[in-house]
């Protein structure tokens, strides 16, 4: 087994370490070279897997299962567990985090492994596989609510409060995110300015703490695990089931309102969010040339009502104004015309995939989250999904998306902003102390999220994605404000960001409540 | 043509995949497959996923990278020679069939030969689904939920149809069912209890 380099061998050369055994790199053929004394090196894993195996759980050591989980959404990281366990019950994964902590071998849990920064990656030891606890226990259609094993998709779980007439509240548009690992981190959607973010709308969760124990937890049953769970980035235990606020299910009358200018456009955006006047608002752009405001009702009274209230104030325009306004402009600016020819094969792409027959009926979309998921997917999903954000208040929202964008252009010919505002429950401060959202927001918290668009044959090295992620970061510690994708390879900016004094608070938390440090232990602390 | 070493794990496959909606387990599904042959297992080390797969085919047109996922499974079975399966299409677009159907009916699209031409079939479909008003056997994603009966795996026990239907059915009202395909017919009336008509029976009704 390779060792670490430590203090009585201070002369050793690191590049005549051995390989290491665990964990081979993305370059291909090249062995990764241990470089972190501190990682752990597989002590005690034949004892923890014999444990494990005396209470009849199955760790799955072969490559070929272990290599199904060899990296995340973002695919930048790469690292391969020791095994893996496919969660099957709450009482399962409590015996296996007594010997998680007995044996100090670190586990990583995952859900979709739509983390883009290694945060659902295991670099050695154990990973649990949330997935294989996936099933809906109880709809009650009286409540309004759902309970739900966590490693479901948000996918399927609309699949089943679909046949009963029902929907979830708001989701990550991505579809094959899990509740658990939504509820861990926030979950933004169109819809997150009426209903605030996924996390929000957990009503109770049934936990597996890092010492093993099984507990229910909510805000009035043992509230400050709930606090800590609940946007806790999977380090104060493992959310096995859930309770969520679910609705009854409507159709969705869209639309579009077209801008060219940013600033105008989140302002009517900060605007809309104000008045209420809509159930679903964003902004998603090409580039800072074509950007879209989206507005959507669930009935037809509320679009009614906009329309005549609202509407006369936005300063967007419709579609072919917007396309005559914008060859205008490109006429007189032949430098631009292949910008020009890309929005244009763009829209012609993109346009027909947001509303796609099959799912729109009387001018409504039916299961938007499907539309929405598949096109993010086909238009905007690559092996390398680098998507830093900034998330402020409503005060320093329109400067970090200028200054974002401002970013994106240095970076990237081709890319993609995506906006949304966050309704925040005054009676939820705590959850969000350590996390995207930022400290100084009140009422609304605001989100955009910065996405390359990848050309056909253009590859862009790690170094230059990282560098583009560290100057969208910069600029929210110069903004002096929180971001969403908080962890893994980014979470040198945590302290940055959220300052010494809330880190130091949560790691002391952190060291109480996981002794041995072992829960998903790479991706904040 | 994409292979599956084009798989970066995405698991949009899984969404619509009746072999990983059964067993919860990526190992059952095209995604774990793929990965699985990325990281050198052979085919006799996939004998149990390759034979769970029921071949409904939904999972390549899910596949944002255009893999040939269905082919990639059945060519790890031993007996992989190509299954000559009927189609029932021609019959459902008897335009005598919207006379035929109402919203108390629960109309089964027969999943293979529904996923291998998916764009035409899907338009005729929602049309005759919004011109009668009748449910259909589709998922969020509009595929085609299979019911696996008569597949290899059924045969061989290695994928649960009662299961399966009582998933397809899960919170569905219905009076009647619809069937393209003559060998759901059976199945279905004992797991619905509701009466199960054959397309050509209800086509031969006045």
């Amino acid at each position: 087994m390779a060792q670490s380099t430590s203090a009585s061998t201070p002369e050793r050369n690191i590049s005549s370490l051995p390989a290491d055994p665990v964990a081979p790199d993305a370059l291909m053929g090249i062995p990764r070279q241990q470089t972190n004394p501190r990682r752990w090196q597989g002590e005690q894993w034949t004892e923890f897997v014999q444990s494990l195996s005396q209470q009849d759980i199955e760790v799955r050591q072969q490559r070929a299962s272990t290599g199904t989980y060899v990296t995340d959404a973002g695919g930048l990281a790469y690292g391969l567990p020791h095994g893996v366990v496919v969660a099957k019950s709450a009482q399962q994964i409590a015996t296996l985090m007594k010997a998680a902590q007995q044996f100090a071998v670190p586990v990583t849990v995952r859900g979709g492994g739509l983390t883009t920064e290694g945060e659902s990656v295991a670099f050695g030891g154990l990973l649990l596989d949330m997935t294989g606890m996936s099933r809906v226990l109880d709809v009650d259609k009286e409540a309004l609510t759902v309970r739900t094993q966590a490693g479901i998709f948000w996918h399927h779980l609309a699949e089943v409060l679909r046949r009963e007439g029902l929907d979830y509240l708001s989701a990550p548009l991505n579809l094959t995110s899990s509740v658990g690992g939504t509820l861990g981190v926030g979950g933004i959607d169109v819809n997150s300015s009426k209903y605030g973010c996924s996390a929000d709308q957990a009503i109770s969760l049934q936990v597996v703490t890092p010492t093993g124990d099984i507990v229910e937890c909510s805000d009035s049953e043992h509230a400050e695990l709930f606090e800590r769970i609940i946007l806790g980035y999977g380090q104060f235990g493992i959310i096995t089931e859930a309770t969520l606020n679910i609705r009854t299910y409507t159709p969705l009358r869209m639309h579009y309102f077209y801008y060219s200018s940013l600033h105008t456009c989140v302002e009517d955006l900060l605007m809309l969010d104000r008045s209420q006047s809509c159930d679903y608002t964003g902004i998603l752009t090409m580039m800072d040339s074509a950007i879209t405001l989206l507005v959507a009702f669930d009935s037809d009274e509320r679009e009614t009502a906009f329309l005549a209230a609202m509407k006369p104030n936005l300063r967007g325009y419709g579609e072919w104004m917007f396309g005559l306004r914008l060859a205008a402009s490109f006429s007189w600016r032949p430098w631009k015309w292949k910008e020009a020819l890309f929005l244009l094969s763009r829209k012609r792409e993109l346009f027909p995939d947001l509303q796609p027959n099959y799912h729109m009926s009387d001018g409504q979309m039916y299961d938007r989250t499907v539309v929405f998921s598949r096109a993010v997917w086909k238009h905007w999903g690559d092996r390398h999904m680098v998507i830093p954000d900034l998330a402020t208040n409503a005060e320093k929202f329109v400067e970090a998306v200028e200054r974002g964008n401002a970013v994106c252009r240095k970076y990237f010919p081709y890319y993609t902003l995506y906006c949304v505002g966050i309704r925040l429950r005054d009676d939820h401060q705590g959850h969000y102390e350590l996390s995207s959202i930022p400290p100084d927001a009140k009422g609304f918290a605001y989100g955009c999220e910065f996405e390359p668009m990848y050309e056909a044959e253009k590859e862009y090295s790690r170094d230059t994605l990282q560098s583009f992620k560290n100057e969208i970061y910069d600029v929210g510690v110069d903004l002096e404000t929180s971001y969403y994708r908080f962890g893994g390879m980014m979470k040198g900016y945590i302290r940055r960001a959220l300052g010494d004094t809330v880190v130091e608070k949560h790691l002391a938390l952190k060291k109480e409540a996981d002794p041995a440090m072992i829960l998903n232990r790479d991706v904040i602390f | 043509m994409a292979s599956y070493s084009d798989c970066h794990g995405c698991a949009l496959c899984l969404l619509s995949c009746p072999m990983w909606m059964q067993k919860r387990d990526v190992r059952f599904s095209p995604q774990g497959i793929a990965k699985a042959l990325q990281h050198g297992a052979v085919a006799e080390e996939l004998t149990e996923e390759s034979s769970t797969c029921i071949d409904c085919g939904a999972c390549d047109l899910l596949c944002p990278e255009q893999i040939d996922l269905s082919a990639m499974i059945s060519s790890l079975r031993v007996d992989n020679a190509p299954e000559n399966k009927p189609d029932y299409f021609e019959l459902s677009c008897n335009g005598r069939l919207q006379m035929h159907l109402n919203a108390d009916d629960l109309f089964i699209i027969d999943a293979a030969s529904f996923h291998t031409d998916y764009n035409r079939r899907l338009d005729h479909y929602d049309g005759l689904r919004k011109a009668t008003g009748c449910q259909m056997n589709l998922d969020l994603n509009r595929m085609a939920i299979a019911t696996g009966i008569g597949s290899g795996a059924d045969v061989s026990g290695m994928f649960d149809v009662t299961a399966q239907l009582q998933w397809l059915m899960q919170g569905r009202s219905f009076e009647r069912i619809i069937v393209e395909n003559p060998a759901d017919q059976v199945m279905l009336a004992q797991v619905s209890g509701k009466p199960v008509i054959h397309l050509s029976e209800l086509l031969r009704n006045k």
